[in-house]
């Protein structure tokens, strides 16, 4: 064979794959009812931090059940770095006819309201919302190196105030959630603590349980091997109500009425993409989220799928902004 | 008796687990995969991972940890042989072995050194690997005890000890030292969020990657300095198994190396956030000290590639030990094979050892294969690879630069990356020029931000008490040791003068 023929072989074998995809691909179309219609054959949803991280996991199994239930190809890409910013800004430039979304975290509310001259822009005009997706709790933990009588939230606020300014509070960063929610909550019930930063949340839920540290406020899943362990005591969970997953565990709102924190993650478009496009993948996302296998997987690291309206993620964003902007007012949150 | 009878069947079963055949396999592709993707300079074992991840969601936890881990370790197995052919470091872990392995290829002898430190990744891996079967727990109890004034302590003696890698000037390095860890504090703060040194760019916000710094220091900065020097190919003598073999007295020489590289790359490894980078700097830079002929140092020594490499690896295999004892992950790449645990329901921690002894046991024991596999992978490879260097110097230098490329940019997908390497190649190029040595500036680089980190926090928790640094028995013990160095490095040198006076 020489190599015309060769190359000429090749052809017809790449088209006769190629007529395969087509015809599974329209009979995928076909299945999947009417919102196609209104939702491009691919789409590529960008995530902000790096392949194998919680939100990256969550996503992919997100991602999978979408492109069944729509019948499009549903690509992940990472775009790590700078706080969310890279993502924020490739996802800001990118075409709005919904083939690129954009997977928000708290780092949109907490970048604006706190450094607004380093953000990108105000996500609520940057960004038009889809969808919540899920949500977790943080956790609140006590270590050794407080007394056996700091079992909740109210022996906590009162260990800190018998013995003002000694509080210490484990965060994962000077502009994360945990770290606010440590503010917030000494705001709220007006006792001093000090809040240590840690690069890894993990690292800092070891120096809880080594006792260097009092106490921390933790992703549930970097704080539960040192729990497991005896190491370190549940005290109270961040969110407004109590995690369906731990439903033993009180939320601190139970004793400070009306805090919530939580790490949320919801579904972006950039500003301008078509109302129809929006409800279409807003009602697709909420269909997966009942996947009773996706709930599964994620429960035990606290991960609910709350999903909801394009207005309630817009809600919840617009909320947070002012909450923060307003703690800022109130607060001296620049640590010397 | 109890203990070595469970140990023993702990063994056998962990065996049992790893020699199953799709388990064999998933080692195997994990090691050639780290091999291939730790020779290529730049591209290190986060891009690996991550491109396998999504895969691992889809089969058994304990085949996807077998796969994922044999990157982790095949990676720095293979990353020496750039950095002793090209002077490239193939991983920033292996950037220490340019400073002897690279002169050793320009003395025709590489062919030494790949296979010398095959020998050290082989023994230094086994050492960590002995040191998580046996001390698991153990360790990651005495880890508990490491807080930030230990950790501050140590990155002091680190900084003295190491100091002493580069030849020459001592000032010159402590300067380079200093300037490392300028280019360190570039980035966010993250005490305050403050925004260091990034020109306003948020690009910056993230810091200077090390392989960037690395491989712009090291391979591109080798490269713009030998445009010019080589004309067509370099001159080869043939590879045959005898020319791979060291001598005699090299052979001996290098039993102490392999043991010391393999303590100290055990030690660091275990320590979370320091791990194989640290531990190659260190065993190299202890092996020179200890050297009653300091100046072969930099000339092609010996046991300045067998000890950094039996070092990485040792810690590469002992960095487990806090990944999985305490769901503590020691670099990024750990990080990613939690969440590969974690995405199975499988929860790192103190726990892990009794819960899942399949799992751990079964990790465990394919370390043993995949690192006998990765010895049996390189010894035939070392001619193929030799033979790199028959490749014409305007074929290879373009390809090798493609290469470094599209590492920096794999790492986090941003195009400053790529930028970095260019601008640290020019800056290294510089230097050369100066006379001005570039271990000492990667060291203060990785060094630098840790020390900060550990000071500032240490400082948080005794509120501003600088006390504690002595009061801390561990932390005093470290500072102690690093005072008694310095001491001893000072009389040395005068004792020298003194001879050099008399003679």
């Amino acid at each position: 064979m020489n190599l015309k023929q060769r190359a000429a072989t090749r052809r017809t074998i790449l088209a006769g794959a190629a007529s395969v995809t087509a015809l599974s691909l329209a009979l995928t179309l076909s299945a999947a009812g009417t919102a196609q219609a209104q939702v491009p054959d691919t789409v590529t949803i960008i995530v902000p931090f790096g392949a194998g991280g919680g939100v990256d996991t969550v996503t992919r199994a997100v991602a999978d059940r979408l492109a069944q239930d729509l019948g499009v190809t549903v690509l992940v890409d990472n775009r790590p770095g700078a706080s969310t910013m890279i993502a924020q800004t490739y996802v800001m430039g990118a075409p709005t006819d919904g083939t690129v979304l954009l997977v928000g975290t708290p780092s949109l509310s907490t970048g604006f309201a706190l450094t607004p001259e380093a953000a990108v822009g105000d996500p609520r005009t940057l960004f038009d919302t889809v969808t919540p997706m899920a949500q977790q709790p943080y956790i609140l933990t006590a270590g050794p190196a407080l007394p056996e009588s700091v079992t909740d939230v109210a022996s906590l606020l009162d260990w800190a105030r018998e013995n003002p300014g000694e509080l210490d509070l484990v965060n994962s960063g000077p502009l994360t959630a945990p770290r606010l929610a440590a503010e917030l909550m000494g705001y709220m019930a007006e006792v001093p603590m000090v809040t240590i930063s840690y690069q890894a949340g993990s690292q800092g839920a070891l120096d809880v349980a080594a006792g260097r540290v009092h106490a921390g406020i933790n992703q549930i899943v970097e704080a539960l091997p040192q729990i497991e362990a005896g190491n370190l005591r549940p005290l109270a969970v961040t969110s407004l109500n109590r995690s369906p997953n731990y439903p033993d565990l009180p939320a601190v709102s139970e004793t400070l009425e009306g805090f919530d924190v939580a790490s949320w993650n919801g579904v972006f478009a950039p500003a301008g993409t078509p109302d129809e496009v929006l409800d279409a993948y807003n009602a697709a996302f909420n269909r997966v989220f009942q996947d009773e296998s996706l709930r599964e997987m994620f429960a035990p690291a606290g991960t609910e799928f709350v999903g909801g309206s394009r207005e309630d993620l817009a809600t919840r964003l617009d909320s947070e902004i002012q909450r923060w902007e307003n703690l800022a007012q109130e607060v001296d949150l620049a640590i010397e | 008796m109890d203990y070595f009878a469970s140990l023993w069947g702990n063994i056998v079963l962990g065996f049992g687990t790893a020699s199953s055949l799709s388990n064999l396999m998933y080692c195997l592709i994990g090691v050639g995969m780290g091999t291939v993707v730790g020779i290529v300079p730049g591209l290190g074992s986060m891009a690996a991972i991550s491109l396998l991840l999504p895969i691992t969601f889809h089969i058994d936890p304990t085949s996807a940890l077998i796969m994922l881990a044999g990157i982790w370790y095949g990676t720095t197995f293979g990353g020496s042989t750039a950095s002793i052919l090209l002077n490239l470091p193939g991983t920033a872990s292996n950037a220490v072995t340019c400073l002897d392995g690279y002169p050793m290829t320009k003395q025709g002898r590489g062919a030494v050194a790949l296979f010398m430190t095959t020998i050290a990744s082989f023994f230094g891996g086994s050492i960590g690997i002995v040191l998580l079967m046996l001390l698991s727990p153990v360790i990651a109890g005495y880890a508990l005890n490491f807080g930030s004034t230990e950790y501050f302590a140590l990155m002091v003696m680190g900084l003295v000890v190491a100091s002493s890698v580069s030849g020459g000037s001592f000032l010159k390095g402590m300067a380079m030292v200093l300037v490392g860890i300028a280019f360190g504090t570039v980035g966010l703060d993250i005490y305050t969020g403050a925004a260091r040194f990034t020109g306003g760019s948020f690009h910056l916000a993230d810091g200077i990657k090390l392989i960037a710094l690395a491989m712009g220091l090291f391979g591109v900065a080798e490269i713009v300095s030998s445009i010019g020097l080589v004309r067509g190919r370099t001159k080869l003598p043939p590879v045959t198994m005898g020319a791979m073999l060291p001598t005699k007295d090299e052979a001996r020489a290098s039993v102490g190396p392999l043991l010391r590289g393999a303590g100290i790359g055990s030690f660091f490894g275990t320590l979370p956030g320091t791990g194989p980078s640290i531990a190659a700097f260190m065993a190299y830079a202890v092996e020179k000290a200890r050297s009653r002929t300091p100046e072969r140092f930099g000339n092609g020594a010996m046991e300045g590639i067998v000890a950094p490499e039996s070092a990485n690896n040792a810690a590469d295999q002992t960095a487990f030990i806090p990944t999985l004892s305490l769901g503590i992950p020691g670099s990024a790449t750990m990080a990613l094979m939690l969440g590969a645990l974690i995405m199975h329901g499988i929860t790192p921690g103190p726990q892990l050892i009794v819960r899942e002894p399949g799992l751990f046991w079964g990790l465990v024991m394919s370390f043993w294969i995949g690192n006998l596999l990765l010895l049996i992978l390189n010894i035939p490879l070392i001619g193929v690879f030799v033979k790199i260097l028959a490749v014409p110097y305007n074929i290879l230098v373009p390809i090798v630069l493609t290469f470094i490329c599209i590492g920096a940019y794999s790492v986090g997908q941003v195009a400053t990356d790529v930028y970095m390497v260019l601008f640290f190649g020019l800056l290294g190029y510089g230097m050369r020029l100066l006379a001005l040595p570039a271990a000492p500036l990667l060291l203060g680089f990785v060094l630098g931000p840790l020390m900060e980190e550990h000071f500032r926090r240490s400082m948080l928790i005794a509120r501003g008490d600088a006390m504690t640094f002595l009061e801390r028995p561990i932390s005093a013990t470290i500072l102690a040791v690093t005072v008694a160095y310095l001491l001893w490095m000072a009389v040395a040198a005068l004792r020298r003068r003194g001879q050099e006076a008399t003679a």
